[in-house]
C-alpha cells in the first residue's frame, strides 16, 4: 500500500520549475506539464463521470483552468496533487450540473441500498476463472457511486497515499478511509459465495 | 463531506483490512479482491491530448490578449472622442457659461471654480502617473 510521504524535495523542485518555464512562456513547456499529468488527471475524470467524451473534454478544461491559474499555484502541495485537484473539481462541477449523487450514504448501518446495487448482475456462477471473476468485480466496482470507484482508483491503480488523496478530494483522512473500508468490505462480501469454489 | 456513518473511525478494522489485502494474502477471497482492485481498467489520453491542449490554450491566451487590446483601443477613443466634445464645446459655449455664472454667484465664485477645475484637470492628466512614476524611481532619487 502506498506510504503517507510527502513529496521528495527534487520532485518539488521540478515542479517548480516546470511552473516557472510555463508562466515564462516557454515553448512547449505547457504541452510537457500537460504530458506529465494528464494520466492522473484522466483517471481522475473517467473515474468520475464515466463517460469517454466527456472525459476528454473535461480533462482538456481541467488543463485550461490550470493553465489560466497557475500563477496560483504556491507549492504548498506536489503539483500533481494541485492539478487533480483541479480535475475532481471540473468532473465534480460536471456531476452536480448532471444531478448525479457523488457518493452514495447508505440509510442503514449494513448499506444494503449500495450493496443491492453493486451485486446486481453480479453472477459468480458465470465466472469459471480467475479472469472472468475479476471482470466481474471491476464490474461491481463500476457500478459503485463517483467517489467510491475514484477513491479505489486512485489508492490502488494510481497508488496515491491517503493524505494526497485527501489534498485533491478534500475529503478528510477518516472519510477516505471509511469509504474505501467500506466499498471493499462490500466487493469482498460479493466474493463470499464463490469462496467454497476457490478452496474446492 | 462528513465521515460515512458507521464507521465510527474504526482505525482497528481498517489497519486490518489493509494487512489482509497487502502483499499475498493468504486468504483466497481477499487474494482475488487485492489481484481486482490492483488490475483495475482504466484507459488513457489519446496519443495527440497534450499537444491538442497545449495549442488550445495558446490560442485562449492570444484571443484574450487581443479582446484586451481591442477594449483598450476602444476606450482610448472614446476618451479622446469626448475631450475632443469637451473642448470645442468650451469654445462654444465657454463665454456664455462664464457669464451665467459670474452673474449668478459672482465674479470670486467663477475664479474659485476655474481654479478647482484647473486642479482636477491637472491630477487627472496621464503625465501625472508618469511624473510619479518617474519620481519614486531609485534613480531619479
Amino acid at each position: 500500500m502506498p506510504p503517507d510521504a510527502p513529496t521528495s524535495d527534487d520532485a518539488r523542485r521540478d515542479d517548480h520549475a516546470l511552473v516557472a518555464a510555463v508562466l515564462a512562456g516557454v515553448p512547449g513547456a505547457f504541452e510537457q506539464l500537460v504530458r506529465a499529468h494528464q494520466g492522473l488527471c484522466w483517471h481522475v475524470i473517467e473515474r468520475m463521470v464515466r463517460h469517454p467524451e466527456d472525459t476528454r473534454e473535461l480533462c482538456q478544461d481541467a488543463f485550461l483552468r490550470v493553465h489560466q491559474a497557475l500563477h496560483q499555484y504556491r507549492g504548498e502541495s506536489a503539483l500533481k496533487s494541485w492539478i487533480a485537484q483541479v480535475a475532481y473539481s471540473v468532473a465534480k462541477r460536471h456531476l452536480e450540473r448532471r444531478r448525479i449523487p457523488l457518493a452514495d450514504v447508505p440509510d442503514d448501518a449494513d448499506g444494503m441500498s449500495l450493496a443491492a446495487r453493486v451485486a446486481d448482475g453480479f453472477d459468480l456462477e458465470q465466472a469459471a476463472s480467475d479472469h472472468e471473476l475479476s471482470t466481474h468485480l471491476h464490474a461491481a466496482i463500476d457500478r459503485l457511486p463517483p467517489l467510491q470507484r475514484t477513491l479505489l482508483t486512485l489508492y490502488h491503480l494510481d497508488e496515491l497515499s491517503i493524505g494526497e488523496i485527501g489534498t485533491i478530494t478534500g475529503l478528510a483522512d477518516g472519510t477516505i478511509k471509511s469509504h474505501l473500508f467500506r466499498s471493499r468490505k462490500l466487493l469482498r462480501d460479493l466474493l463470499e459465495p464463490r469462496l467454497g469454489v476457490f478452496a474446492a | 463531506m462528513n465521515r460515512v456513518p458507521g464507521f465510527e473511525s474504526n482505525d482497528a478494522r481498517w489497519q486490518a483490512q489493509e494487512r489482509r489485502l497487502a502483499g499475498a494474502p493468504p486468504d483466497a477471497g481477499d487474494a482475488r479482491l487485492a489481484q481486482a482492485l490492483h488490475t483495475l481498467p482504466s484507459s488513457s489520453p489519446p496519443a495527440d491530448f497534450a499537444a491538442g491542449v497545449a495549442r488550445t490554450a495558446l490560442q485562449a491566451r492570444a484571443l484574450e490578449a487581443a479582446d484586451n487590446r481591442g477594449e483598450q483601443l476602444l476606450v482610448r477613443l472614446l476618451v479622446t472622442t469626448m475631450a475632443i466634445g469637451a473642448v470645442v464645446c468650451g469654445f462654444v459655449y465657454g463665454g456664455l457659461w462664464a457669464t451665467t455664472v459670474a452673474s449668478a454667484f459672482g465674479d470670486d465664485a467663477l475664479h474659485w471654480g476655474l481654479a478647482v477645475a484647473a486642479c482636477l484637470a491637472v491630477s487627472a492628466l496621464p503625465w501625472r502617473r508618469a511624473l510619479t512614476l518617474a519620481e519614486r524611481s531609485p534613480v531619479s532619487g
